[in-house]
């Protein structure tokens, strides 16, 4: 049921890391999330595998909200927000 | 937050895989607010001379093949944006830079200075070490 939610949410910006190879696509999110607003939804697109596990572990370090992730076919789209300065 | 958080880093093989693993455990602790020391020594110095750099003169294997080839970004680039992103500092060892005769010019921009190994066993007290 979240990925039905996920599909309705609209991200303030998407970062398309598609092609960067590992820890590119975490690499990408961080210089966005920093330069984006608090409240600010960030869409990540990765094409590694590893990103769908790497960015919610980032977060969670971090403080920051992961969303979820919705898997496509060759690619993943990872939903954060920003929640506090960093 | 993982505030004071410390992790060290040495290199000592000129094996590029070997820096590039360095490379990509230093970005991601770097970004996750740990403060991380790479002391890059011995054969690893030549992978940090800019003259090999540029040349991209490195030692390495098949997974170095496969980085170059599909155009991932190399341990440099990747250290650099550590750099920009985290608290990331990169100390080449004095006594190899005596040995081979180089000045800190003589290395890419991403080295913060030479260091001798007092200097960096202080520098790794009470630090998580790794070594490649």
């Amino acid at each position: 049921m979240a990925d039905v939610n996920l599909k309705d949410v609209k991200p303030t910006i998407t970062v398309d890391a598609r092609g960067t190879y590992c820890p590119g696509p975490l690499m990408e999110l961080i210089k966005e999330m920093r330069q984006q607003p608090v409240g600010s939804i960030i869409e990540l697109i990765s094409g590694d595998a590893g990103s769908a596990k790497d960015v919610p572990e980032w977060l969670n370090k971090v403080h920051q909200e992961f969303m979820g992730v919705i898997e496509e076919t060759g690619y993943w789209r990872i939903f954060s927000k920003k929640i506090k300065e960093m | 937050m993982t505030d004071n958080q410390k992790l060290a880093i040495i290199i000592a093989s000129e094996e590029y895989e070997k820096s590039h693993v360095a490379s990509m455990i230093a970005s991601v602790a770097a970004v996750s607010g740990v403060n991380v020391s790479v002391f890059v020594t011995m054969n690893a110095v030549y992978n940090y001379l800019k003259e090999n750099v540029e040349k991209k003169n490195f030692t390495g294997g098949k997974i170095y093949r496969q980085i170059k080839e599909k155009k991932a970004a190399m341990f440099y680039e990747l250290f650099d944006q550590a750099k920009m992103l985290g608290g990331l500092k990169i100390y080449v060892c004095s006594m190899v830079m005596d040995i081979l005769g180089i000045e800190k010019d003589d290395l890419i921009d991403i080295v913060d200075d030479n260091l001798g190994l007092a200097a960096f066993l202080g520098i790794m007290e009470g630090a998580e070490t790794i070594t490649f």
